[in-house]
């Protein structure tokens, strides 16, 4: 046991690390303040053109995946998980870039694939194929924040076909 | 008057398997004046990276192959070979469910920030590090930052009798299965 190291009566032991951030640390001049974090936010949004190009081809690759996500095919499981995947990192990053509709519908993909477990019925190869038409309208029609009337339009189906499938 | 750290000196390693991600992980870092960034792919290879730099915090993703975040985080607080078993290290995911971020937090992240992220959001949690030196603790089946034991109304399996946990195929309940706010999850981890 190190200097500074003590035992409670659960025998759990208690360590102190080295303490190398507040050595290599500053304060004051140069340092994040809000005009810094509005620096690197307005950064962020001049990276959109970026994520776009980005998020279509991630749409391709959802369509790929969709293609493959059938009974009929030998790797529905792969299939699924390419899915999962790609709908895992657009979720992740639509909200970074002020595309909230993807990650929502990101999210509600990965939540369908969630609960798909084996080969799809028809019925959820449907829905699954609906939420990626879904992402395809927002990337291509650039629809920014939640999207406004067309994008709760879009939640909207999105939420009737899974209802639909889940009576 | 709020405190302004400046981040120039601190090494920063960046582990996600996607590279738009890490792009955009180190274009804030550097927005935010940090210079020395290094990427990884993957657990492995971050592993690897450890060796030879000396990353004073590690941001990791958690769904990545063939090693993902929480196997990494448990081989960088446990492995007999960790160059650094107590370096800080926030968890990036989309996983916000409350057992997910139990998970996390057993395997010894410091702190733990939901996607998408922003200049803000991840400054934040870099600045809670700064903020508050947890002490270490290790017992029996844990080692990583104090937990501060709260007592967590779990109703899923023990998760500290298993060394690994499988993230893939959980039968969480409904509770644990919801989706925290960030909020939330702060705090979870911090036992308040």
């Amino acid at each position: 046991m190190g200097k500074g190291d003590n035992r409670d009566e659960s025998g759990a032991t208690f360590v102190r690390p080295p303490d190398t951030l507040s050595t290599k640390v500053r304060m004051g001049a140069g340092g994040v303040d809000s005009a810094v974090l509005d620096k690197a936010e307005a950064l962020i949004a001049s990276l959109r053109d970026d994520y776009l190009t980005w998020a279509a081809e991630d749409v391709t690759r959802l369509e790929d995946a969709m293609a493959r996500f059938d009974a009929g095919t030998d790797d529905v499981e792969t299939a699924r998980q390419d899915l999962f995947r790609t709908a895992h990192d657009m979720k992740g990053q639509g909200g970074s870039f002020g595309y909230e509709l993807v990650t929502e519908v990101g999210d509600r993909l990965c939540r369908l694939l969630e609960a798909i477990h084996g080969p799809p019925t028809p019925e959820q190869r449907e829905a699954a194929a609906l939420h990626v038409e879904a992402m395809r309208l927002v990337i291509a029609q650039r629809l920014e924040g939640d999207g406004g009337t067309s994008g709760a339009a879009l939640v909207s189906g999105l939420e009737r076909i899974v209802r639909k499938m889940n009576p | 008057m709020e405190q302004a750290y400046s981040l120039e000196r601190l090494n920063f390693l960046i582990v996600d398997d996607n590279k738009h991600m890490r792009a955009l992980v180190k274009t804030i870092l550097y927005a935010l004046g940090s210079r020395q960034v290094r990427e990884a792919g993957d657990g492995a290879d971050a592993f690897k990276e450890l060796r030879h730099f000396p990353a004073d915090i590690i941001i990791c993703d958690w769904n990545m192959s063939p090693l993902d975040g929480l196997d990494f985080v448990r081989l960088v607080r446990t492995g007999k070979d960790s160059p650094n078993p107590f370096v800080p290290i926030i968890m990036l995911t989309g996983f916000t469910e409350m057992f997910r971020v139990v998970d996390a937090r057993d395997a010894g992240v410091h702190e733990f920030l939901a996607k998408p992220i922003s200049a803000k959001s991840l400054y934040s949690r870099i600045k809670a590090i700064i903020d508050r030196p947890r002490p270490f603790v290790r017992t029996k089946t844990y080692f990583g930052p104090d937990r501060r034991r709260r007592t967590i109304d779990w109703k899923g399996a023990e998760r500290r009798k298993g060394a690994k946990t499988v993230v893939s195929t959980p039968e969480p309940d409904v509770a644990a299965a919801a989706s925290l706010s960030q909020e939330e999850v702060e705090a979870l981890l911090r036992g308040v």
